[in-house]
């Protein structure tokens, strides 16, 4: 103790921290250190934001100084300021939106229907045994058909419409989520469904008031994923007599080696994608508090 | 002589892997009467837990049978409430809601037409959770709550549900000892005022005798019972009561029985000798 005050206190006292004089400074809190490099632990939410900024115009910076000094052959690699005034030329016209209200539809189209489906087809598989070994071996076997391969038959079954479109997004992502659901739910604890037995519920109880809720940050969080692939998917769907669409755009540019205007598109998609990724992250962040670890 | 409230009639447990059988259980008998606390005690893998799977009807049993209030169950029901030694509780439901959890189930065959009933309900509920020590946490989520919390949520949620007996699985194994304390009394005075009957099982002695009106010791596996004590210490008991003579006795004998078939295994001694003497000395 350095204060005689504090000494002649009372041995309650004893162990706190003399008392600052009346006007001193504030006791100094040291500021908890940030550990950069610590396995799985955080960083400042600010520090996260600015290195992912980082990294974006860290790329952008590394392109210019590329194709600046034309080290790549320019009708592959445009430059920058031919790029942007592709970007411009876009701005004025339609074109560009109406592609991306095009696709946005299929993908979206397709990405609900197979939601809509593979995530009670998931619930089943998930919590019978029976319903596995019907779904799952043939599911399994399906997802490894390559998705362009069906083309010609899906022309046959729906025509040329926007329907073999959303089919082939949907053929797609349906099979992979399928069994994302299933796994969700098969990783809820099993003490969580005998505890659920010896309250009083049946087994359809179980399912719609335990399994599903346990499982539903996993389910929404494939989900997230899923919708990224749908848009992996969508040249592919395109390539079926389109006349709009980034994808169906993407490859027209390319048949005409408009370099160009192909980053445009590709930008646009992937500003569109991580919009939608974020979206589902800040849903899933505020619908399932319950579900964030404590750290 | 009323029927005991639960009969556990020749129940046996063999679990069959692919190239040998290993008995769990030996055929095991014995009842439990309304009100009663009963606890089992015995080595790791003595089969007391599967037993309590078995009596809740979460496991199937190899032969015999289980009688609650004279009819033979082989499925579980909320006549058979439990407590498991994991935490067990509903992340995404606040203390309330998973307490509430059976009551909701039963929604629609609620009196909705009696809203007195309705209101006693609640008003159980709410008296749970405050006699639980829960009352300022009620829309906490699991995940907010220490280890002895969850527990009492746990205890709670099953007591709820006014089951005919309570089956408990080492609820308190993974709690530190002052908490596993603090529980035990809180579980005693509860079962005491509640007069719920209660299947425990336990490895811990002390916290056997502190809670029962009777020890089932089971031998090594294959279990059977090797005794049952009736524990005669007035109740309530509390901590200090663990050191009474009485107290003492007891758990002194079902320590000697605990250990009758423990025997060092063969070379430790030397084999400790090898390893930790310099060598030469």
């Amino acid at each position: 103790m350095t204060s005689p005050q504090a000494a002649e206190t009372s041995d309650v006292r004893v162990s706190a921290s003399p008392l600052p004089a009346a006007g001193a400074m504030p006791p100094a809190v040291r500021r908890p250190r940030v550990r950069w490099l610590a396995l799985r632990r955080d960083i400042p939410p600010g520090a996260y934001l600015g290195l992912a900024a980082a990294s974006f115009a860290l790329f952008a910076l590394l392109y210019a100084i590329v194709t600046g000094a034309q080290l790549l052959n320019p009708v592959f690699a445009p430059s920058v300021d031919r790029i942007w005034d592709a970007a411009r030329g876009f701005f004025g016209e339609g074109e560009l939106w109406l592609d991306v209200r095009a696709s946005f539809f299929r993908v979206t189209a397709g990405f609900l229907l197979s939601a809509a489906l593979a995530v009670p087809v998931g619930v089943l598989i998930g919590s019978w045994r029976v319903a596995e070994g019907v779904v799952q071996p043939f599911t399994e076997f399906v997802r490894y058909v390559p998705v362009p391969a069906l083309i010609p038959l899906m022309m046959v079954i729906f025509g040329i419409g926007e329907l073999p479109k959303i089919m082939l997004i949907f053929v797609g992502t349906y099979f992979q989520l399928v069994l994302m659901v299933a796994d969700e739910i098969r990783r809820v604890p099993y003490d969580l469904v005998q505890v659920s037995y010896t309250l009083g519920a049946d087994r359809r109880e179980i399912v719609r008031r335990v399994l599903v809720p346990a499982a539903l940050p996993g389910i929404f969080d494939a989900l997230r994923l899923c919708n990224g692939w749908a848009w992996t998917y969508l040249v592919v769907a395109e390539l079926v007599a389109a006349n709009e669409g980034l994808g169906y755009r993407i490859l027209k540019f390319s048949r005409f080696l408009q370099t160009p205007k192909i980053f445009v598109y590709l930008l646009l998609l992937g500003v569109v994608g991580l919009t939608l990724d974020l979206c589902f992250r800040a849903f899933n962040q505020r619908a399932f508090r319950w579900a964030q670890t404590a750290r | 002589m009323t029927t005991p409230l639960l009969q556990i009639c020749d129940v046996e447990k063999t679990f069959v892997a692919k190239h040998r059988t290993t008995q769990a259980l030996l055929p095991t008998s014995f009842d439990v009467h309304d009100g009663e606390f009963v606890s089992l005690v015995g080595p790791s893998g003595c089969g007391k837990s599967t037993l309590l799977y078995i009596v809740a009807g979460l496991e199937d049993c190899s032969g015999g049978e289980i009688r609650v209030d004279g009819r033979v169950v082989t499925e579980p029901g909320r006549d058979r409430g439990m407590v498991f030694q994991a935490y067990t509780l509903f992340p995404w439901l606040t203390v309330m809601d998973n307490v509430r959890f059976a009551e909701n189930l039963r929604r629609n065959v609620l009196p909705l037409d009696d809203p007195a009933a309705i209101v006693r309900q609640i008003d159980r509920t709410h008296s749970l959770l405050e006699l639980m020590g829960l009352a300022d946490f009620r829309n906490a989520y699991p995940r907010e709550l220490s280890g002895g919390m969850r527990q009492r949520v746990a205890i709670a949620r099953a007591l709820a549900n006014e089951p005919r007996v309570l089956l408990m699985d080492e609820p308190f194994g993974a709690l530190d000892a002052q908490t596993r304390e603090d529980m035990q009394e809180l579980l005693q005075l509860v079962q005491l005022h509640a007069r719920t009957t209660v299947v425990f099982v336990t490895h811990d002695v002390d916290e056997a005798i502190f809670l029962s009106d009777r020890i089932l010791v089971l031998t090594p596996r294959p279990g059977r019972v090797r005794a049952t004590l009736r524990v005669d210490l007035p109740q309530p008991r509390s901590v200090d009561d663990k050191l009474a003579p009485e107290f003492l006795a007891l758990k002194r004998e079902i320590v000697g029985m605990l250990h009758e078939n423990r025997a060092a295994p063969d070379g430790r001694d030397r084999l400790l000798r090898r390893m930790f003497q310099p060598a030469g000395a």
